[in-house]
């Protein structure tokens, strides 16, 4: 037998979605600063050079 | 405050489900979550894991949807084009299909098959549950959580465990 429930539950896939988004941007971000901060590093052992 | 519409590829795929009759039932912790009333304790999850009827009719209308909403699908790693011969190899082995949203490369999952039940256990006692106006077949509660006690992974045993301290179940 269907029980029906009728509030509208259209958060539980919206907070899937931006949680994914959210944590997808969390990993670029430190992927782009670990690119930067490598970057940065060897610029400054070629001005020490 | 501006206000965009915000485009939700899993209830666009629920929607044309329920459009074209395809027997369906969304399970795991996709599933588990709409159990839940209160947004701040809903369980953060990357897939969205939905029971087909392994019937070759009722996949094959599955598949065509995807294909419609631009997904891209996958079967054992690989892009497929959804005919029918395709699909019966999917059916016989009771695979698991991948779909990829094209919007947000969200993933949904298709089991033809699942620990502990058969697709009519866990449809005959599906409950319905709204959103933005779409019906949502979903799984009872109780069998839901059975699911992941039977196939006893780590990352289910650890869910069941996070599961009970919440909500003392």
């Amino acid at each position: 037998m269907c029980q029906m429930k009728k509030e509208d539950k259209s958060f539980v896939t919206k907070s899937i979605i931006v949680w994914n988004l959210h944590f997808r941007n969390i990993k670029k971000k430190n992927v782009k600063k670990k690119i930067l901060r490598s970057v940065h590093r060897s610029s400054k052992k070629v001005q020490s050079a | 405050m501006l206000k965009r519409k915000f485009y939700d590829p899993y209830i666009e795929v629920v929607k044309k489900f329920n459009q074209h009759k395809v027997k369906y039932v969304v399970i795991g912790v996709a599933g588990i979550n709409y159990y839940i009333d209160d947004v701040r304790r809903l369980f953060v999850t990357a897939d969205f894991d939905i029971f087909v009827a392994a019937e070759e009719k009722n996949l094959l209308k599955a598949l065509k949807i995807f294909k419609k909403l631009k997904f891209d699908v996958l079967y054992r790693s690989k892009k497929i084009k959804c005919d029918l011969k395709e699909v019966k190899k999917i059916v016989n082995e009771k695979g698991t299909v991948i779909a990829v949203d094209p919007y947000y490369n969200l993933v949904v999952e298709l089991c033809l098959e699942v620990s502990g039940f058969t697709f009519e256990d866990v449809y005959s006692d599906k409950k319905i549950f709204y959103a933005s106006g779409v019906k949502i077949n979903v799984g009872k509660l109780e069998k839901l959580l059975k699911m992941k006690e039977i196939a006893g992974r780590e990352k289910d045993i650890m869910f069941l465990e996070k599961y009970k301290l919440l909500f003392n179940k």
